[in-house]
């Protein structure tokens, strides 16, 4: 046989033969059919010899399956009754272990449908990847530190040269988010207050809102048109076809009559865009009173979206659009922001819709993490103590011929058989759950498991990565063991197991100690910023936002009739209400006493003379505004902290110049806290003039009667927008949502882990003492006391506790002094917090450790000796 | 002692005659020439297991050789225990032929 003509057989029936004769990894059977297939080869054909290396191949196939099966699951039904019995046998271990390690996975689950909704955002447009948000970037200096500031208005005269201009872009859209106003919309006599956009005949085409009746590509384009949402469809027009209804369009600044042009879907949950109806830009630009924002360069009232061309390269895109926005306006730097983007990474001013913060996504997937591995650690440890009383079983089972990998698939079955049934109890608390979940994350959550690849695939690696973790410790340690070690008692309750069990309690209730003392100082801080002396009353104020044309003229009116009602106190209209004044005054010029000058940011606001009345703010020097000097049409109050800040000794009647107009100042308020308690309060000024809120100051009383009375006075004057006020308490409780949810995560989590490692505690608890049985038992018949008896369990297990506080402390308190920097109003952290949580965890495992200590010390000796 | 199979008994009087050269393929050869059967790898690959296992045979790899793609044989050879279980089955057969009378006879008659 010539090398040259030296055929081989056919490759995957060779490895399929590899498979079969494993041979220990020599393969000499592989050598016996190829010498014999060249033989053949050489007397025969070559083709005769593939079809019968082939053929061998194969008739063994289906002997090789049926023995892998076979000896596969020969043991299965035996393991099977095993597992049964040992549930059946010790009840409370099993149903621990599920039901923590349920617990845990319903958490992880939660949190993990929480943060796919959050990273969802903006990914349902076609194409996403392709389009992005325009922003200008700007250094701006703070302090010592230069921050980079981003802003999203952009002149409506830039769309249609980024088309024509730059290759890489294929399609712009601009579009005015109507200054956050809500809009009426009025049809046959039915008025809704909606919020949308005036968006551009291209805004269909970039984004995916897909439209149920009209055209995409020319719904937008003519004046006078209007797309709604299905919602504000139905509401309007009941099941009717909408197109070509009119509608009656009203807010603040504009009026028109449109024609419904398209009906889109509701804008979905996860998209930073969101809108009532989309008004056509074309509007704006027939009406002449609005040329200014089409036929100037100057007025960026606009935001931006791009989407570029398949080949376009975002960053040489930037280059290009910088480029040109610097032969407009110098320094200006164009960044282009990926849609996806929006939700978590940006931080602008003003955003569309309110944005989450990707480091809150993170924690709470952290959270998350931990509970499943607290639920991991508590499954595992009670395997490892409950594996231990079955070391005999795994001698039995070695001797009579079981290999390592059996014993260890065993093991590993038998956990991955309790963390599927943890699931399937994960899964129904899940769904129990999920609407109050919800409601404390303040977003609609689904539970669509089917159409989620990602949440199954969630699920089965928990699953799969639970009883991994909880079994492979006893899968190895009792598949190690030879027979003869294990059949002796206690080898395997040796230092080892033991001491492993002791870290990981001692991590458990780590990690619980640092979840309190969070919730706690979390609570202690919502508490503070609620007691905390405002400067202002925000009790029993209603506040009616003015948001139309009418309605703002005859606001004064409106006053004028409140006032007459027997249950109002007072009325003030102003611009801003205390609790958020935001309008500044950037590096104004103030003249000092001496005539030296300072100049700074200042804060203003525009208020009524009875604004000091109605919110209750102490006046330190001077007086209020009041209608029976005129002078005061130009009169001012100032703070405190601006009197300070420009340093007057004598400041009332000093001049001001704010406009043309000669301000002067009236008087000085106290100080009272504008901004939430984040900030420090800063200088701020109160102009004589009006807004467009009405705060009403009502008495006690039958709060629904008096607020009939006060919609009835308001609809005599005005019906041309509907009567809708908040309170101002609610709205100042909104301004801390944030911090409210983290406080009320951080609480749950807490509970739920503390349940889990209690439980975990518990089983222990079961398990140690059921060990020391006749140890109890002697005891007691040498004279030792029950109480005596129960102090001897648990100083074992609070040692381990007060060494987890000892842990837990520095690491909660480094973690709640980065929470608290983000406050300039802050509590101090007091030792106490941190004692007076590590007692409570410490009580709560004494009370779970006595019960069954007091039930073993109490049972008399003669039983307890006779066990086993 | 255990009596050995049929195919066992067959398969190490191969290895004892071929000696050197005791591997599957002319093993396998030798049955077939001397039995006038077909005997598939796995009716010798299974036997040779299992007298290995037992202790009458013991096999060891060869250098690798070229027209069995780079691998080894696996040599067989008998152990004295195999030997003398060869020797055992002889002489228990010829004893139980010795105490029949001969089969020509038998075979007229039917």
């Amino acid at each position: 046989m010539s090398k040259k003509n030296h055929v081989t057989p056919p490759a995957f029936a060779e490895r399929l033969l590899r498979i079969i004769y494993y041979d220990k990894g020599e393969f000499t059977h592989l050598g016996d059919f190829e010498e014999m297939f060249c033989h053949i080869c050489e007397n025969k054909s070559k083709a005769y010899a593939r079809y019968w290396y082939c053929f061998q191949v194969l008739k063994s196939l289906p002997g090789f399956i049926k023995n892998k099966v076979y000896w596969s699951t020969a043991m299965l039904k035996n393991y099977l009754v095993i597992a049964v019995r040992n549930v059946v046998k010790n009840k409370v271990f099993p149903i621990i272990n599920v039901t923590g390690l349920a617990v845990g996975m319903a958490c992880f689950l939660l949190i993990m449908a929480y943060v796919q909704h959050e990273t969802s955002y903006d990914r349902f447009h076609e194409r996403s990847d392709r389009i992005f948000r325009l922003l200008s970037k700007e250094s701006v200096q703070k302090g010592q530190k230069s921050v980079e500031e981003y802003d999203d208005h952009f002149p409506e005269l830039m769309t249609p040269v980024f088309v024509s201009d730059f290759p890489e872009v294929k399609r712009a859209s601009c579009f005015m988010d109507a200054f956050q106003d809500k809009a009426v919309l009025k049809a046959e006599k039915k008025l809704f207050y909606q919020s949308g956009l005036y968006a551009d005949r291209n805004f269909l085409e970039i984004f995916t809102f897909p439209l149920i009746h009209g055209n995409s590509q020319s719904v937008l384009s003519e004046p006078n048109t209007i797309v709604i949402t299905e919602q504000v469809s139905k509401k309007l027009f009941g099941n009717e076809n909408p197109i070509g209804q009119i509608i009656s369009y009203k807010e603040r600044r504009r009026q028109y009559e449109v024609v419904v042009s398209g009906v889109v879907e509701n804008t979905p949950h996860n998209s930073s865009i969101k809108f009532d109806y989309l008004l056509s830009l074309a509007t704006l630009k027939a009406d002449k009173a609005n040329s200014f924002m089409f036929d100037n360069w100057n007025v960026a009232n606009f935001q931006i979206f791009v989407m570029l061309t398949e080949t376009g390269n975002k960053t040489e895109a930037e280059e290009k659009l910088t480029e040109f926005a610097q032969t407009r306006r110098n320094g200006t730097i164009l960044v282009l922001q990926p849609i996806e983007d929006i939700h978590l990474r940006s931080q602008i001013r003003g955003e569309l819709a309110t944005n989450n913060e990707v480091r809150y996504v993170r924690l709470f997937s952290f959270i998350a993490v931990m509970v499943l591995l607290i639920a991991c650690v508590n499954s595992m440890n009670l395997g490892v103590a409950c594996s231990s009383k079955r070391a005999k079983e795994v001698g039995v089972r070695k001797v009579i011929g079981a290999n390592r990998r059996q014993v260890r698939r065993q093991f590993l079955g038998e956990s991955l058989f309790l963390s599927v049934l943890s699931l399937s109890v994960a899964l129904l608390l899940m769904k129990l759950l999920l609407p109050r979940f919800s409601l404390i994350l303040g977003v609609e959550l689904e539970l669509d498991l089917l159409n989620n690849a990602f949440i199954i695939g969630v699920m089965i690696g928990t699953a799969l990565f639970v009883a991994l973790a909880s079994g492979s410790y006893p899968a190895l340690m009792l598949s190690a063991l030879s027979p003869v070690s294990s059949m002796k008692e206690h080898s395997i309750s040796g230092n080892r197991s033991g001491r492993l069990r002791n870290i990981l309690l001692v991590f458990q209730f780590t990690l619980s100690v640092i979840l309190i003392i969070c919730t706690v100082v979390v609570f202690r801080q919502m508490n503070f910023i609620k007691s905390k002396k405002l400067g202002f009353d925000r009790e029993y104020v209603v506040v009616i936002p003015v948001k139309e044309k009418e309605t703002l003229d005859k606001r004064q009116a409106i006053k004028t009739s409140f006032l007459q009602l027997p249950q109002v106190q007072g009325v003030s209209i102003s611009s801003g209400l205390p609790i958020n004044i935001r309008s500044r005054l950037i590096n104004h010029e103030f003249v000092r006493g001496n005539g030296e000058k300072v100049r700074m940011d200042i804060k203003f606001d525009y208020v009524d003379e009875d604004f000091v009345d109605v919110f209750k703010i102490n006046i330190l020097q001077g007086r209020n505004f009041s209608r029976q000097f005129s002078e005061d049409k130009y009169g001012v109050l100032i703070n405190e902290t601006a009197l300070k800040k420009i340093g007057w000794s004598d400041p009332v009647g000093k001049e001001l110049s704010f406009t043309r107009d000669p301000y002067h100042v009236v008087g000085v308020v106290e100080d009272f806290q504008f901004a939430t308690l984040h900030h420090q309060i800063e200088p701020m000024v109160l102009i004589n003039s009006m807004g467009s809120n009405i705060a009403v100051r009502i008495h006690q009383g039958d709060v629904p009667a008096i607020l009939g009375s006060l919609r009835r006075t308001f609809e005599k004057i005005t019906r041309s927008q509907p009567f809708e006020f908040y309170f101002l308490d609610d709205a100042f409780d909104k301004l801390y949502q944030k911090e409210k949810r983290t406080g009320e995560i951080f609480g749950t989590f807490a509970g739920v882990t503390v349940l889990i490692a209690c439980m975990g505690l518990f089983g222990l608890a079961v398990y140690m003492i059921d060990r020391r049985t006749k140890e109890i038992g002697i005891r007691k018949v040498l004279g030792a006391s029950v109480s005596q008896l129960v102090t001897m369990l648990n100083k074992e297990f609070a040692g381990l506790i007060l060494l987890s506080n000892l842990i837990a402390w520095p690491v909660a308190y480094i973690i709640m002094r980065l929470w608290l920097q983000d406050f300039a109003h802050r509590i101090h952290m007091s030792i106490w917090t941190f004692v007076f949580s590590g007692m409570g965890v410490l009580l709560i495992s004494f009370v779970t450790v006595i019960f069954h200590a007091f039930k073993a010390s109490s049972s008399n000796p003669v039983h307890t000796l006779r066990y086993e | 002692m255990r009596l050995l199979s049929r195919s066992e008994e067959l398969v190490l009087l191969a290895v004892w005659k071929l000696q050197e050269d005791a591997y599957c393929i002319p093993i396998r050869q030798e049955l077939i020439e001397v039995t006038g059967k077909k005997w598939s790898f796995g009716s010798i690959y299974d036997p040779l297991d299992r007298l290995e296992r037992k202790g009458l045979l013991k096999s060891y790899l060869t250098e690798p050789v070229k027209e069995r793609g780079g691998r080894s044989k696996r040599i067989y050879r008998l152990t004295s225990l195999g030997k003398k279980s060869l020797m055992e089955i002889r002489s228990i057969q010829d004893a139980l032929w010795d105490r029949i009378p001969s089969l020509e006879t038998d075979r007229k008659k039917t």
